[in-house]
């Protein structure tokens, strides 16, 4: 009951306020109040954590709840009716399977762009260069098949011919986990997102991939049908969209859309 | 067949007896004993009130109990001795023992339960079983072979926990409160029996028993454990068997 | 109307059976949803067939080997904690509990720590001395399923050789039979009961173990996805096939449960 006149307030106030659905900042738009649950690909973790704390900021009396893990399983969850408000995806694939099941009417926005790259034990012990090298190591880690990082995975290892028998591979069911089999494990390396890479500092050494036989992982946003918190939701991805948001995602490596 | 309580009396003449040196404390100096008897081919009864320490004591001379000070020696060989820290325990000592309420190995037929001491000699199933049904057919009991105790009375589960305890001829017999499980009836019929069973015997049967018919019927001579006539300090229960 | 009650005296008072209703039905629930959703038309096409065909095979033989190990190592230490009062017998009592109540995943990055080949105490060792990596293997998955179905059989075998009463060994022993003899032809036999109930258990928490597995010995089709990561995976990409599998999983739980009919539940003893 509470909740529902919090919400009367933001509607009423929200439309008060001009162009509140434009791109500006944080700051001009009003305080906002209730939930909002955001599930995002694993990762976009650190980079999501510290945009919500961010835009928590300026909305003291806002409560976000984060819901990590692969795309594909938050489209799974959304499509059972999880109660999640935004889906922020680490492929436009996943969000048109939303579309597709009808969780989605708006057009995804795309806000960041990232890569692949390889990561190996620190100080490299294997010498590892290339995704060509990759073949002659016991054990490799790259996510699940059918995930966005292990499609993307897949693409680029097809890209640049390279074939690893599937006994050598340690499937991940995120990119976190992915990442944690060499970081944590005894996977010799794995190939994730470059931002993984880097959140992931000096527990495992990265190595870059050109951009010729790189991919390009486009990473989409958009609310979810029937969210009752439209309101915070818009106003988040509007968040996310500016400037400021822009430059947090920086910050963690990802790429200009 | 003289009981009563005239627990001095001895029987000093003829071989194969059986002495029992025991003078020693156990349950943490609750029981003290000071044993030193001469018992040839007797049954002895082993009396006194519950909790005193008559089941304890079996268990000392079978092996399935150590003192915690003092020594037990039978016919000359030592069994325990604690300050020299000898122990023979219960399964290289020449004892058959009967419990209370049987304990028959339930898993185990009639005829297997009597052979079960045999084959721990070594013998073969086929074999021991062979002397088990040689066993069973002199002591009546044939016709309970292949039964499982659970199938069994408790008059039948005596006497098979008897023969099986007889089997191998054992120095010591010990019984504890043989017929205490059974009702009236069949006491009589299976009281009957044991006394013929172990007049057989030879070695000494100690019988723990509180039944003053049992006493007046089956045994030669009467070991009465009590508290000392003096006064108790505290909790403890004194039992000291003076010869 | 409800089977006859066994005598009067023990009469179930009306809230017992409120209460077991609940219960039922909310265990059985699940169930039934998850057998509405089987494909029955292609079930045994999805599971004969690709990655669930080898997830069900090595799932079953991994399992298998795990319990058999636990056995091994748990009836002796089952018998330490019920039969040798020693100090601190409590604090190992606790320790044997803790992969009870350990996430599995931190059970994982527990057995990563010790049986890993780069960060682990001994594994480092082990893939020096003698070339053996645990981890991605299938034997890493033993590992890792024997780690949490042992406190399971410790428990059900101790809580088992306490209920012995001790005058059937005093007796056999009093007939001649060593420890060792006693241990085989009479203690054995006497826990035959506990003994079996314990290693259900431990099989049953050994097949469905999927936290310490993924995470210890990773997932590799063939050679170390056990049917609950296969499960988890195929959810996304061909549900069928995932039903089919859980399906399958339950249906040979089941199956052994009913074969041993109770005998757990000290009918025989």
């Amino acid at each position: 009951m509470k909740r529902f006149g919090l919400m009367i307030v933001v509607v009423v106030t929200a439309s008060l306020v001009p162009n509140a659905a434009c791109a500006t900042s944080t700051m001009e738009s009003s305080k906002l109040g209730g939930d909002l649950t955001i599930s995002a690909a694993a990762s976009l973790t650190d980079a999501f954590t510290a945009l919500t704390q961010q835009f928590r900021q300026s909305n003291k009396g806002l409560k976000i709840h984060l819901n990590f893990g692969s795309s594909a399983t938050l489209v799974a969850q959304i499509q059972s009716g999880a109660p999640s408000d935004i889906l922020a995806s680490a492929d436009l694939t996943n969000l048109e399977r939303l579309i597709d099941s009808g969780n989605v009417t708006e057009t995804p926005k795309v806000f960041a762009r990232n890569t692949m790259a390889i990561a190996v034990k620190p100080g490299n012990p294997k010498s590892v260069r290339s995704v060509a090298d990759l073949v002659s190591l016991p054990f490799v880690a790259l996510c699940s098949k059918t995930v966005p990082c292990g499609v993307y995975a897949s693409s680029l290892l097809t890209m640049s011919g390279v074939v690893i028998a599937e006994s050598k591979v340690t499937r991940g069911i995120d990119a976190k986990t992915t990442l944690s089999a060499v970081a944590n494990g005894d996977a010799d390396a794995a190939i994730v997102y470059k931002t993984d890479v880097l959140a992931a500092k000096k527990t495992v050494f990265g190595i870059d991939i050109p951009g010729a036989q790189n991919v390009q992982a486009m990473y989409g946003i958009s609310p979810i049908r029937g969210s009752k918190n439209l309101v915070n939701a818009k106003s988040f991805i509007d968040f996310l969209l500016s400037e400021q948001g822009w430059q947090i995602l920086k910050s963690f490596g990802f790429q200009r859309p | 067949m003289r009981c009563g309580t005239d627990i001095h009396a001895w029987k000093l003449d003829g071989e194969a007896l059986v002495s029992v040196v025991l003078k020693g404390s156990v349950r943490q100096g609750r029981l003290i004993l000071d044993m030193d008897i001469v018992a040839e081919d007797e049954i002895v009864a082993i009396s006194g009130v519950n909790g005193i320490g008559k089941t304890t004591f079996l268990k000392l001379l079978a092996g399935l109990l150590p003192l915690d000070t003092g020594i037990l020696q039978v016919n000359g060989i030592v069994l325990d001795d604690v300050d020299n820290q000898i122990f023979v325990p219960a399964h290289l000592r020449n004892v058959g023992m009967v419990f209370q309420d049987n304990v028959l190995l339930p898993f185990l037929s009639a005829i297997d339960n009597v052979a079960y001491p045999i084959m721990a000699t070594g013998i073969r199933r086929q074999q021991a079983r062979q002397y088990a049904r040689d066993a069973m057919g002199q002591h009546g009991i044939i016709h309970l072979a292949e039964m499982k105790p659970i199938q069994l009375s408790g008059g039948q589960q005596q006497r098979v926990a008897l023969v099986r305890a007889l089997i191998n001829r054992p120095q010591m017999v010990l019984l504890d409160e043989p017929l205490s499980a059974l009702d009236a009836d069949a006491r009589r019929e299976v009281r009957a029996w044991l006394t013929v069973q172990l007049r057989s015997l030879p070695g000494t049967k100690f019988v723990v028993t509180h039944d003053r018919v049992d006493i007046a019927e089956l045994c030669d001579r009467e070991i009465a454990f009590m508290q000392p006539q003096t006064q108790l300090t505290g909790n403890e229960t004194q039992t000291t068997i003076v010869r | 109307m409800i089977a006859r009650e066994r005598r009067v005296g023990t009469e179930t008072p009306k809230f017992v059976l409120v209460g077991a209703s609940l219960a039922l039905l909310f265990l059985s629930l699940p169930l039934v949803g998850l057998l509405k959703r089987v494909a029955w038309s292609g079930v045994f096409a999805s599971v004969t067939s690709g990655p669930a065909s080898e997830a069900l095979r090595l799932s079953l033989i991994t399992s298998l080997f795990a319990t058999a190990i636990a056995l091994l190592l748990g009836l002796p230490l089952a018998w330490v904690l019920a039969r040798i009062d020693f100090h601190g017998r409590s604090l190992v009592r606790a320790l044997v509990m803790l992969p009870m109540v350990l996430p599995p995943v931190v059970g994982g990055v527990a057995l990563l720590g010790a049986y890993g080949k780069s960060h682990g105490l001994i594994g480092g060792l082990l893939y020096d001395v003698f070339g053996l990596q645990l981890t991605f293997s299938p034997l890493g998955v033993v590992i890792a399923e024997t780690f949490v179905a042992l406190p399971f059989l410790v428990m059900a075998v101790e809580s088992g050789l306490r209920s012995i009463d001790p005058r059937f060994e005093e007796s056999a022993a009093t007939m001649g039979s060593g420890p060792s003899e006693r241990f085989w032809k009479v203690t054995l036999r006497l826990l035959a009961p506990s003994l079996i109930a314990g290693v259900a258990v431990a099989w049953a928490r050994a097949l469905g173990e999927f936290g310490a597995t993924i995470t210890f010995a990773g997932n590799i089709e063939g050679r170390t996805q056990t049917t609950p990561l296969a499960v988890y995976l195929l959810l996304e990409s061909d549900p069928e096939a995932a039903y089919a599998l859980s399906f399958v999983l339950l249906a040979v739980c089941v199956a052994v449960l009913i074969s041993m009919r109770g005998s757990w539940m000290g009918r025989r003893s």
